[in-house]
């Protein structure tokens, strides 16, 4: 009992205490990042993962390395600094990580301890059935043991189709019980395939699941930044992720009719792109306000591309944000998921960031976010990741968001 | 912040073409039946869905799959228990919707009931996941009995048919579903629905009757071949609505015989069959079909096919008040322009852009000069006509400008962004010259005047209500100073507003020479927008300035006593007029009036006295009185306040308590004291059911006034939105601009007359 304790406690002079029973006594969980911008794939998996691996009795390390790198060679890296441990992943157009934003770099989260238990799995070509996918990627959490706590990671690639079947698959396999977050990788154009990476694996159109159980709370903070501007407008005709018709006009048209933008715009991409991202759609659900990014347009057709869909007949809104109502929103996104945890302090936090939210920070942004989170987070560590959509269902089935910053806390 | 109040429950009719793609495409049953519970289950943000037959659970989500034969389904779905204890949610409501007479949808959703419009979506989904189900079952079973006996063959082709058919019927759904979310004319969806149901059913008569006044062009009727168009011949437009009437009240709901009267008076047997239509629930009428028959024959009628075609037309007359109450929400229907809650919404925008770029706003305040006296000598018809008149001229101007709105009454506003005094004057001149240009119709008004205030924000100095009052004080220095003509808001302007002591003189003389008058807001039961009562409001009939607006001059009547006065001048006249009405033949007998009773009246040692004289003078009885006080009466001294309290119940009136939720809302109070009503201020009103205001606090208070047996009224509606989420949340009565603004004797009476209409 005394060795027990005494292991304990050295673990809580790196991962702090909790209060339990109203005594405050040892944490028996902790969580650590790290990072590198080697450019030789291998030793930069190597380093980040053995400045993250930071406790006894590794349950779990998470990787996020920038397209450019070799993910297999990455995970090889990180398997000789964390050998034996469950390994998930994604090559990214961007990792998240407190005290730097690495562009293009291999970041590591890693959590463990005898408080947490995890379990993974990877389900291929997801794309042939996204809802079967979701489901199987949903049975792994019948493979970790019941903690109080728990909550079910899924790291997808956003290529494989609409991203809110995948969550409607989880959904029936195991219902309201366990909550769901993650990503879905962001296509990089001029670099490496993006991918999913599972137990030195690298794979694509696959989905990596985690369950992670835990003995104290955790928090999801889910929140975009973004308010609605003008008139609602509605969406009248619509197929797929491909919007063809607003209040019964060309989609395109209207769209940039409301923005107050030239007609002339449609013709130039990558300055429709550059303003679409300043401009998401929202739609009204009966909980929340969810934003649909516009990724393109077709001339053609005068279409808009969505990343999801909007079913017809839905009243939509232009919406509307800029640096400081979206860095509200990530401070919002992490506050909330800190605040979850009640009276324990976070060990750190994963994060799922979507890349249009990158974009309208800038790189300046990106620093002042820093500077901004630290009333929050103090020295937390903080990995992550930029997505092309975000999970997180909290309450009924729908958990696929765009443009949101998702976060996650661990006490 | 987002002041849109939008219903969240177009949505989930959106969702029903998605629905039926979903549907149509699965392949096999299990993948039906999973997918397709998810997907309900979504479409309403429910956790828990089922599809409960005959007492098994085929498919459910919100549990874990090992978790989905849970006993606790069943008995939702049999009607044993309301309960669902659910793992990782506990324990939720739960009902069962009835699919067809085997088939149970259970859904359960955490916090917040389904409303009617969302279980008959749930209905209209549940019927077409049970027919997909049995057309895969059949083809399934086919499948393998083709491969067990090839002499089944004639068998499996007839079952083939049948599959035929009912994909048949799915796509016919697929096209009235598309339609409506299209927002096609309800007229031609209804036509849709009869024309797909005579093909469908293989009946020869289809009709949709429905009893929606002020909807015209509503009624649907298709018939298939001769036989059809002669039994439309023999009926009468009587028989027709009779039918649509007994469709409507479930009476049609087993397929039934019945004669149908044709020439020389020989009448010939059909078959009829209907279901009710709705409108929100509310039973609006029915649809019908019927088809000769053959005395002794047996009937067979697909009724569960007709309850979705009826369903449909439910959907789209419930989807197209819908989208009316959108619109509504956001214009004004005279004018066109868009109304306060719009523009303010976008003068909010304004403000927070211009801060971001640093640019200046202006704010044009309109008022009509001599409004009154146009409608008073020319009617209301030329009093409109005024102001759609004046709406268009603004209309004309617009590249000038970014928005305009009528704000109410004669009240227009204009917004410029990015400008400067100099333009935001040239504008207010132009507008002046136009609006004077108009000319009404023949022997009416001509060359109207207007008074227009303008005032500039500079980017980050005023707030959105600070602008408007500028531009109002502004605007009263026109009317100040002879009207017709433009002021800018200066310094010197908001100085020289009378200060409280001239104004207590002033207040006397007015109250001597009579100038107070009262105006009433009616209070609106909203299960049935009766009136059941009036809000007595004070107003100022200053000949100098016009109707002075209270908050002009109510603060300085409190600070100098005057309100003791005012408010008996008020208590005299509301209830003299209320004794009147209430005996005005069957206008309005039960008519109960509310007046406000400021804490410094409270205070006087007569009170009691006082209100029992103006009773007794007045003839109205006690019961008819309701004095309103607010929670700031009993910061002062509350045990006195008490005490005068229970000495006004004493004499039979009632109490309420006003503006409840802006003071310190003590609970203590409220159970302390006798109030009878409990008024919830308009701030939490405001926005109801959009994403800034969800309603959590209205309905808490909702809650608290039921507990306390308290009359709930809710103050400040202005959108029908706002309204359907109060009567979703139970509140019983409201007052607001919706139903009227405050008005005087005269225009109270027309209103009593012909009742509270929500205007199209």
């Amino acid at each position: 009992m005394l060795n027990v304790l005494a292991e304990e406690t050295l673990v809580a002079s790196e991962a702090g205490v909790e209060t339990s029973g109203g005594e405050r006594r040892p944490s028996t969980r902790w969580f650590g990042v790290g990072r590198s911008i080697d450019p030789d794939s291998r030793l930069a998996g190597a380093e980040a993962a053995s400045h993250a691996n930071r406790g006894p009795t590794p349950g779990l390390v998470v990787v996020f390395a920038s397209a450019g790198h070799d993910l297999k060679e990455v995970a090889a890296g990180v398997a000789e600094a964390a050998p034996g441990v469950e390994m998930v992943g994604v090559a990214t157009s961007g990792e998240v990580l407190a005290g730097d934003e690495a562009r293009r770099g291999v970041a590591v989260a890693a959590l463990g301890g005898p408080g947490f238990s995890v379990a993974t799995s990877v389900t291929s070509a997801a794309s042939s059935d996204l809802f079967r996918a979701g489901a199987r990627a949903a049975e792994v959490c019948a493979g970790a043991p019941e903690r109080p706590h728990r909550v079910l990671m899924m790291l997808s690639d956003s290529r494989s189709g609409d991203q809110q079947e995948l969550v409607r698959g989880a959904y029936a396999e195991v219902g309201a019980s366990i909550p769901i977050v993650g990503g879905a990788t962001a296509e990089d154009p001029g670099h490496a395939p993006t991918g999913q990476l599972h137990n030195g694996e690298a794979h694509s159109d696959a989905v990596v699941s985690v369950i992670i159980g835990s003995d104290a709370p955790i928090g999801i903070g889910v929140r975009h930044g973004w308010t609605s501007v003008g008139e609602p407008m509605l969406i009248s005709r619509s197929e797929g992720t491909e919007l063809l018709e607003i209040d019964g006009a060309p989609a395109l048209e209207r769209y940039l009719r409301a923005l107050g933008a030239p007609p002339s715009l449609a013709e130039d991409s990558d300055a429709f792109v550059e303003l679409a991202m300043l401009h998401p759609l929202g739609i009204r659900r009966r909980r929340s306000e969810e934003v649909r990014f516009v990724g393109g347009c077709d001339p053609a057709r005068g279409s808009l591309r969505l990343v999801a869909g909007i079913p017809d007949g839905t009243p939509a809104w232009l919406m509307e944000g800029d640096g400081a109502s979206v860095m509200a929103g990530t401070i919002a996104s992490c506050r909330e998921a800190v605040d979850a945890l009640g009276p324990f302090d976070p060990q750190g936090l994963l994060m799922f960031d979507c890349i249009a939210r990158r974009s309208v920070l800038g790189v300046d942004g990106l620093d002042s976010k820093l500077v901004a989170l630290a009333p929050t987070l103090g020295d937390t560590p903080v990995a992550g990741f930029y997505t092309a959509g975000e999970f997180a269902r909290l309450r009924g089935v729908r958990g696929f968001h765009n443009q949101t910053l998702v976060s996650l806390a661990f006490a | 912040m987002n002041a849109f109040a939008v219903s969240p429950s177009p949505v989930s009719a959106a969702e029903l073409p998605e629905f039926l793609a979903m549907i149509s495409a699965a392949t096999t049953v299990e993948g039906a039946i999973s997918s397709g519970v998810v997907r309900l289950a979504e479409s309403v943000d429910a956790e828990v869905a089922a599809l409960v037959r005959g007492g098994e659970v085929l498919g459910a989500v919100g549990y874990s799959r090992e978790l989905v034969q849970h006993p606790d389904l069943r008995a939702v779905a049999m009607g044993w228990s309301h309960r669902l204890d659910v793992p990782g949610l506990g324990v939720v409501d739960a009902v069962p919707v009835g699919v067809d007479d085997e088939t149970t949808v259970v859904v359960a959703r955490e916090h917040e009931p389904l409303d009617a419009e969302e279980l008959s979506s749930v209905r209209a989904m549940g019927r077409v996941l049970v027919l997909t189900i049995r057309l895969l079952e059949t083809v399934e079973r086919q499948r393998a009995t083709s491969l067990v006996a090839e002499r089944q063959m004639a068998e499996n082709e007839s079952l083939l048919a049948r599959a035929r058919a009912q994909g048949r019927m799915l796509e016919s759904n697929l096209r009235v579903q598309r339609l409506i979310s299209q927002r096609q004319p309800v007229d031609e969806i209804l036509q849709a629905i009869t024309d797909e149901a005579c093909e469908l059913l293989k009946a020869d008569l289809v009709g949709i009757q429905l009893d929606a006044p002020g909807i015209p062009g509503i009624n649907a009727i298709s018939t298939a071949g001769e036989v059809g168009e002669r039994m439309l011949r023999a009926l009468s437009s009587e028989h027709l609505v009779s039918l649509g009437r007994q469709a409507a009240d479930g009476a049609l709901h087993s397929a039934r015989m019945m004669a149908l009267p044709v020439h020389g008076d020989v009448a010939a047997p059909v078959t009829v069959c209907g279901a009710p239509v709705c409108n929100n629930g509310v039973s609006m009428g029915g649809l019908f079909l019927m088809s000769p028959t053959k005395v002794g024959a047996s009937i067979h009628v697909d009724t569960a096919a007709v309850e979705t075609f009826a369903g449909q037309a439910s959907i789209a007359l419930t989807d197209a008040s819908t989208v009316h109450e959108l619109h509504h929400a956001f214009h004004d229907t005279l004018t066109g322009l868009a109304n306060r809650a719009l523009f303010l919404d976008r003068l909010d925008h304004a403000l927070a852009m211009a801060e971001r770029r640093g640019s200046a706003t202006a704010l044009l305040f309109i008022d009509l000069d001599h409004f009154k006296s146009v409608n008073d000598s020319f009617g209301h018809a030329a009093g409109d006509e005024l102001l759609r008149q004046v709406g268009a001229a603004l209309d004309r101007s617009q590249s000038a400008y970014e928005s305009a709105a009528r704000l109410g009454g004669d009240e227009f506003a204009v917004l410029m962004e990015d400008t400067t005094p100099e333009q935001a004057l040239a504008l207010a001149a132009t507008l002046q010259q136009s609006i004077r240009a108009l000319e009404g119709p023949e022997r009416s008004w001509s060359s109207p005047t207007s008074s227009i205030g303008v005032a500039m924000a500079e980017p980050g100095e005023v707030t959105r209500d600070e602008l408007m009052r500028l531009a109002d004080i502004a605007m009263y220095s026109v009317k100040h100073r002879g009207r017709s003509d433009v002021a800018m808001y200066s310094q010197p302007m908001g100085r020289t507003r009378p200060d409280n002591r001239g104004v207590a003189n002033r207040l006397q003389v007015a109250l001597d020479r009579g100038e107070f008058v009262v105006h009433y807001q009616p209070l609106i039961s909203l299960r049935d927008r009766a009136v059941t009562g009036i809000e007595a409001l004070v107003r100022w009939e200053d000949p100098d300035r016009g109707l002075v607006p209270p908050f002009e001059f109510i603060p300085a009547a409190e600070e100098t006593g005057m309100i003791v006065d005012i408010g008996l001048e008020v208590l005299r006249q509301a209830a003299t007029a209320t004794a009147r009405l209430r005996l005005d033949g069957d206008l309005a007998p039960d008519l109960k009036v509310s007046v406000n009773l400021s804490a410094l009246q409270l205070e006087q040692d007569g009170i009691v006295d006082d209100v029992a004289a103006e009773l007794q003078s007045s003839g109205l009885p006690t019961h008819a009185l309701t004095l309103e006080v607010t929670e700031s009466l009993f910061l002062v001294d509350a045990e006195a306040s008490g005490r005068k309290l229970e000495s006004l119940k004493g004499l039979g009136v009632d109490l309420a308590i006003d503006d409840f939720g802006t003071g310190f809302s003590s609970l203590q109070y409220i159970q302390r004291y006798p109030f009878d009503v409990l008024k919830i201020d308009r701030s939490f009103i405001t926005g109801l059911g959009s994403a800034a205001n969800s309603g959590a606090v209205v309905k808490n208070m909702l809650a608290l006034g039921r507990e306390m047996s308290m009359t709930t009224v809710a103050e400040g509606i202005e959108t029908p939105l706002e309204l359907a989420q109060l009567r979703a949340l139970r509140c019983s009565h409201g007052q607001g601009y919706l139903f009227s603004k405050p008005i005087d004797l005269e225009s109270l009476t027309r209103l009593l007359q012909r009742g509270i209409r929500i205007e199209a």
